[in-house]
């Protein structure tokens, strides 16, 4: 006896079409979920209150395949592969000089509006030039010891791209 | 008795499941030493976790277990912590012991090891280490470096020479 389409739709048969038909679905979200729209769990509080520990979105890996990271722009960076990465916002671009004082930051010594920065601790940095080929990059939570938060320079080409929420 | 056609699909079959054997032995044999290498940083993983509740004596024989994980002396090189030195195994277990003190919990995890041989009983990977746990006092403990080390092949296995933290994020 025929099945019914429900029964062919939720148990089909294994023919090999079937097969050929799964694998090429199961290869392509291989594909686009590994290399494309990566999926990233959030862990650690440096993003918050932007991104909150225990959260999740996905990474679009083609973001700066025609352009250059701006700055404000949220990136996830490369370590030494990419099951890991660091999540932190672009604020100074090659050539400009970044400096903290008393917990603001200025760049080419002016100070820069970041409404995104909820909590500050007085930190202190003395200027230092953006390398060539580099972005400067800093998490939004500012609320602990400066000792406590990594950031700092780092090469475009570890920029992975760009959360999609 | 089958017929002929019937055997030569059998004898077929068994010819293709011979093959994918021999390229799954091939491939196995060419990366023993791959895996070996990678072993070790399991090792290094266990050597490092703690349990709360750890006694002082397990704390002891852990620290102990430093030398079927490095070589002596073993070169550390930590850039944000201001640490480069060869250290000898003796201080590697003193250091460790005392460490270990300073946490309740402790967990580390490698992700993203490629390993390469650039001599014959040589090895540098890189790597990303995540150490998450909780200091003694209850603050969170929460670190992710690269690293880059180095191992050496001796007649007791692989044994860490050389680990670096690179700098991702400079300053």
């Amino acid at each position: 006896m025929a099945k019914s389409r429900l029964q062919e739709f939720f148990f089909p048969s294994l023919t090999p079409k079937f097969i050929l038909r799964a694998a090429a679905v199961a290869l392509g979200a291989y594909l686009f979920f590994g290399h494309l729209l990566v999926p990233m769990f959030i862990k650690g509080r440096s993003m918050e209150p932007t991104y909150k520990d225990g959260g999740f979105t996905f990474c679009w890996t083609m973001s700066y395949l025609f352009h250059q990271p701006e700055r404000f722009d949220v990136v996830a960076v490369k370590l030494a592969g990419s099951k890991v990465v660091y999540l932190k916002r672009v604020v100074a671009l090659e050539g400009e000089e970044v400096e903290f004082r008393n917990g603001l930051l200025l760049v080419d010594g002016k100070p820069l509006d970041e409404p995104y920065v909820k909590y500050r601790f007085p930190w202190d940095l003395p200027p230092r030039k953006v390398g060539t080929g580099c972005v400067y990059l800093v998490g939004d939570n500012r609320g602990m010891p400066i000792e406590e938060h990594d950031f700092g320079q780092a090469p475009i080409s570890r920029i992975l791209g760009k959360p999609v929420w | 008795m089958q017929p002929p056609a019937a055997r030569n699909n059998k004898r077929l079959l068994a010819g293709a499941v011979l093959a994918l054997l021999a390229l799954f032995s091939l491939y196995c044999f060419a990366h023993i030493e791959e895996w070996r290498v990678k072993g070790r940083f399991k090792a290094l993983a266990e050597w490092v976790d703690k349990e709360p509740g750890e006694q002082p004596m397990d704390a002891l024989l852990k620290a102990a277990g430093a030398r079927k994980i490095f070589a002596d002396p073993c070169e550390f090189e930590i850039e944000s912590y201001k640490v480069s030195a060869k250290v000898s195994l003796q201080e590697i277990m003193g250091y460790a012991a005392k460490g270990r003190e300073r946490f309740s919990q402790l967990a580390l995890k490698f992700y993203d090891i490629t390993v390469v041989f650039p001599q014959k009983g040589e090895a540098s990977v890189t790597a990303t280490a995540r150490l998450t746990g909780k200091k003694a006092g209850g603050e969170a403990v929460n670190e992710t470096h690269e690293i880059e080390c180095n191992l050496k092949k001796t007649d007791d296995g692989w044994r860490f020479t050389k680990i670096k933290a690179v700098e991702v994020l400079v300053k």
